[in-house]
């Protein structure tokens, strides 16, 4: 089935631009080159998808994307500012402002309930940034967990716990919400449940999305998809018909 | 940060038997801080103010025998507030034929209680000038041997029982410890004190009007050594045979020992226990803060700010420095008041100074923060300098491999073939040096602890035994009065 909508939400408007960015690991003698010359725009309101077997590169290439790391060499500009000679401390303010991240492991602390966990986040948000209705019943509600909201980590499922994640991530109201694998450890039923969630807020309240993934399926609920290979863009490829998650036979 | 410190509660809650068994650890060296140092402080004070409302001599001067008008002439030297003059007796106590004690009878002015050296009425009242055959006796000889009132004592002169009748059971500032030697061990039921008029002593013993020792009570300020030389000059012609300084009082020396050893305990038990306690804790902390690597990296990810991160790892520090300080301060507090009621019964110190000390409260809460900051820093500055990216990165161990099997397990294994499971624990000793070091450090400390109470609780025993069965191996020993001992 087609689904206009999400075209049309898309704008010209870039978040994230990456300019022959490099990321290099010293590791003893050897020089691991994890990310070479990757030139890569993100447009607003885009659900995109970086497809790459593992070890090429798309944990570091996120790591960038979200300040979470810095690169070697080239420019990462965000919101129009360049990102990339920013000290800990303003990439951590940046991360805070901008950024919303879904990991694969590691992602809720586990002495936290699900509200709570989404607490941790909207305690970070600036006040003036955050909208009115960043209220971590309401950020569940919109992942359909409300009524799980007073469960710990290890009271919920993987894909419960994925969507709690998600629901954090919207906390701070971030431009730029950046995915891990974040299906990689779930079930194909429960991963389906939470792209659905991910497809929802992109469609319906024009978030942006970048979920690396080493699974091939995954690029036929994107926007557009980047095919990594040995820390290089091998291919990009334009999805024109994005299905919808439920349809996604894995 | 208000979710952030919910997280170090629930941490807390997790691990209660963890850090409920560091904050008893730190608790114990807190108190035992507390305890030995306010049991010094309560019990100098207390002996201090006992010696004070008692009058405790500053110095006495023993002579052969010198007449009573010295009195007023040491009375005229400037600096000297009070005098008393006396006869002190050491003769014996017969109990029963075949048992005889110890005993020291001493003469005190009729009606009115001694400028110096005071009696302290524990029952019964102080003697009339003209009660005849009566005397006073001292608390803890009628305590161990239980006299009352109105029970007869017979003590012995030149050999003939007398009978004198217990008007009063009194406390002494110069037997609170009830010794007459330096270094003394004090056996209560051996020694009695007994204190008669004047005129009866003279009378029982057949002295001429006269006094053996010469107790001075000096002015605050003045200079006790020139006051010495002139009370010496002044004695001179009546044979003077020594002057005791109140530091060499036997009395007051035995205290003044216990005292001072209280006091060293005070500065090295509690340090070997903080120790002991900070490297635990440094270890416990290191642990949490490896096992919480991915909590750390996605904290930062989410934009907690460094300082944040490395204050959510104090914060376990001061939680236990917090209750450590807490709970040690009321144990201590509680054992120093044990220690000193003890002491003070012991002794028969009849008052007792029992005061909270502020320097006390700021000394344990900084020496537990201390304790607790120092170690929890570096787990904390660790936790904070990881860069969200490494901290997430997969299995924390990977990041402690030093991926090389270590030199003793492949010389052990060359020797013997050890099995895998016998393999991974050595191998993990020498993986993670540091806590293996640590963990060594904090195993020698805490057996150093046990080892050292049980030395000197068997350096007692040996001492004990080898006074009583070794050095004092009688089973009766005859005593002279000073007049024979000097002949
Ligand atoms: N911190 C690091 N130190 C050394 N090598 C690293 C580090 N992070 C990533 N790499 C290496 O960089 C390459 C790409 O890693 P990564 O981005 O995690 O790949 P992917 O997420 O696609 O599996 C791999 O070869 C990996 O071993
Ligand atoms: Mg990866």
């Amino acid at each position: 089935m087609v689904k206009p909508l999400s075209k049309t939400g898309i704008t010209t408007d870039n978040i994230v631009v990456l300019e022959g960015a490099c990321k290099n690991y010293q590791m003893g003698e050897i020089l691991i080159k994890a990310l070479c010359d990757v030139d890569l725009e993100v447009k607003r309101g885009e659900f995109l998808v970086v497809l790459g077997p593992s070890g090429s590169g798309k944990t570091t290439l996120l790591n960038l994307l979200g300040g979470i790391d810095t690169p070697t060499s080239g420019r990462i500009i965000i919101e129009g500012v360049d990102i990339s000679r920013f000290s800990q401390k303003r990439l951590t303010l940046l991360r805070r402002e901008k950024i919303g991240f879904i990991f694969q492991f590691f992602n809720l602390i586990p002495t936290l309930t699900a509200r709570e966990n989404v607490e941790f986040a909207i305690e970070l948000a600036s006040r003036d940034r955050s909208p009115p209705e960043t209220d971590a019943i309401a950020l569940l509600k919109m992942v359909g967990l409300e009524e799980r909201s007073d469960h710990f980590p290890y009271q919920l499922s993987g894909g419960e716990q994925q969507r709690v994640a998600i629901a954090r991530a919207l906390a701070k109201d971030p431009v730029l919400i950046l995915g891990d694998e974040p299906t990689g450890t779930l079930d194909f039923k429960t991963g389906k449940l939470v792209y659905k969630a991910m497809k929802e807020l992109n469609e319906i309240e024009g978030k942006t999305f970048v979920i690396v993934t080493h699974n091939a399926i995954i690029g036929q609920v994107a926007d557009r998809v980047i095919h990594l290979h040995d820390g290089q863009i091998a291919r990009q490829e334009i999805i024109e018909n994005p299905i919808s998650p439920e349809e996604i036979i894995w | 940060m208000k979710k952030l410190i919910l997280k170090n509660w629930r941490d807390i809650k997790a691990r209660k038997a963890q850090f409920g068994a560091l904050i008893i650890l730190v608790a114990l060296g807190i108190s035992s801080y507390v305890s030995f140092v306010s049991a010094y402080l309560n019990l100098s004070a207390s002996t201090e103010y006992a010696y004070e409302k008692l009058k405790f001599a500053h110095f006495s001067t023993k002579v052969i025998s010198a007449p009573k008008r010295v009195v007023d002439k040491i009375q005229a030297i400037p600096g000297v507030e009070a005098v008393e003059g006396r006869l002190i007796i050491d003769t014996g106590l017969y109990i029963s034929d075949g048992e005889q004690v110890k005993a020291r009878v001493i003469s005190i002015p009729p009606d009115q209680h001694p400028e110096v050296n005071d009696l302290l009425i524990e029952g019964g009242s102080y003697l009339k000038g003209k009660a005849k055959d009566v005397c006073l006796l001292e608390k803890h000889y009628a305590d161990e041997r239980e006299i009352e009132l109105g029970d007869t004592l017979k003590p012995l002169v030149d050999g003939e029982k007398k009978e004198v009748i217990v008007e009063g059971i009194v406390v002494n500032p110069e037997y609170f410890n009830a010794v007459i030697r330096k270094a003394e061990i004090p056996s209560p039921g051996e020694l009695a004190i007994i204190f008669m008029t004047q005129s009866e002593v003279e009378r029982m013993f057949q002295k001429s009007p006269s006094y053996n020792d010469i107790s001075v009570l000096l002015d605050k300020g003045a200079n006790r050594e020139e006051v010495i030389e002139k009370v010496e000059d002044i004695l001179d012609p009546y044979l003077v045979i020594e002057t005791v300084k109140r530091e060499d009082q036997p009395s007051n020396f035995s205290i003044q020992e216990e005292i001072k050893q209280n006091q060293s305990m005070a500065y090295t038990m509690p340090f070997v226990i903080l120790f002991v306690a900070s490297i635990s804790l440094f270890i416990a902390l290191s642990r949490v803060v490896q096992s919480q690597r991915g909590e750390i990296g996605l904290a930062k990810a989410l934009g907690y700010r460094n300082w944040q991160v490395l204050l959510h790892y104090l914060l376990f520090s001061l939680f236990i420095a917090f209750w450590g300080s807490v709970i040690g301060f009321a144990l201590g507090t509680y054992f120093a008041k044990e220690i000193v009621e003890l002491y003070t019964d012991i002794m028969g110190i009849p008052f007792l100074k029992h005061q909270l000390h502020l320097e006390l409260i700021i000394g344990a809460t900084s020496m537990s923060a201390i304790a607790c900051i120092l170690a929890g820093i570096l787990p904390a500055y660790a936790s904070a300098r990881m860069r969200p990216a490494t901290a997430m990165r997969a299995d924390p161990n990977i990041a402690l491999a030093k991926g090389r099997v270590p030199l003793i397990e492949r010389a052990v294994t060359k020797i013997l073939p050890i099995s895998l499971t016998f393999r991974i624990p050595i191998r993990n000793v020498f993986r993670a040096r540091r806590r293996s070091f640590y963990t060594v450090v904090g195993i020698a400390f805490a057996l150093l602890l046990t080892t050292s109470t049980w030395a000197m609780l068997d350096s007692t025993n040996y001492l004990l035994d080898s006074m009583f069965y070794e050095v004092e191996n009688w089973d009766m020993v005859a005593g002279f009065s000073q007049n024979f001992s000097h002949r």
